[in-house]
């Protein structure tokens, strides 16, 4: 295979790595893998379904009028 | 003329029905939503953004899960998915300069238009 000193820090450098030997004849173009800048948060941590947020609605807006006054 | 005030008595005299406690917020709770000292978190349940609202937060939050359990038993779901549509339903209905949770955790103040809710809210 390839000598690990052609091999560069990121995979960008690994593809020149594989032009120089040749080896991307016929093999489609680079592949770029890096994460993004900041991380994604997702502070709400619930799996709920839509079909089933549609099916409460309509009884927790009675429950809250109801009870209108902790709300 | 006899009518109307008759009417007018029944009203009254019904708003003094115990039970009725419960269709009007604390003057203490109304308070501290106005000057942001609590705010509607995106989970339903409020928050004490100042140190003195944090016994009034955990008594109407002890309140909002039974009524949340109550809910979820009626219609057959969990207390978290009953909470998450409620969370939807309480931030909609909150007033300009109140405080709520934004979906990215961060607290806004409420303004004229709407408010930011998760993508799933009703």
């Amino acid at each position: 295979m390839m000598p690990a000193k052609l091999m560069g820090n990121t995979m960008k450098a690994g593809c020149a790595g594989m032009l120089l030997t040749g080896l991307s004849a016929g093999l489609s173009g680079c592949i770029s893998v890096t994460a993004p800048e900041k991380p994604i948060v997702i502070e709400l941590n619930i799996n709920i379904k839509q079909e089933v947020v549609y099916k409460l609605d309509k009884g927790v807006q009675d429950m809250i009028d109801k009870n209108a006054g902790i709300f | 003329m006899h009518r109307i005030s008759l009417t007018l008595g029944i009203l009254a005299a019904a708003a003094l029905v115990p039970g009725a406690a419960l269709a009007q917020r604390d003057p203490a709770y109304a308070a501290a939503r106005a000057s942001g000292q609590v705010g509607e978190k995106a989970d339903g349940y409020l928050a004490a953004l100042a140190a003195g609202a944090r016994a009034m937060v955990d008594d109407l939050n002890i309140k909002r899960k039974d009524a949340y359990t109550a809910e979820a038993r009626q219609q057959s779901a969990t207390v978290e998915q009953v909470a998450f549509v409620a969370g939807c339903r309480n931030i909609a209905r909150t007033q300009p300069g109140e405080k709520y949770q934004a979906p990215d955790g961060s607290w806004q103040t409420r303004g004229a238009g709407a408010p930011q809710r998760d993508s799933r809210c009703p």
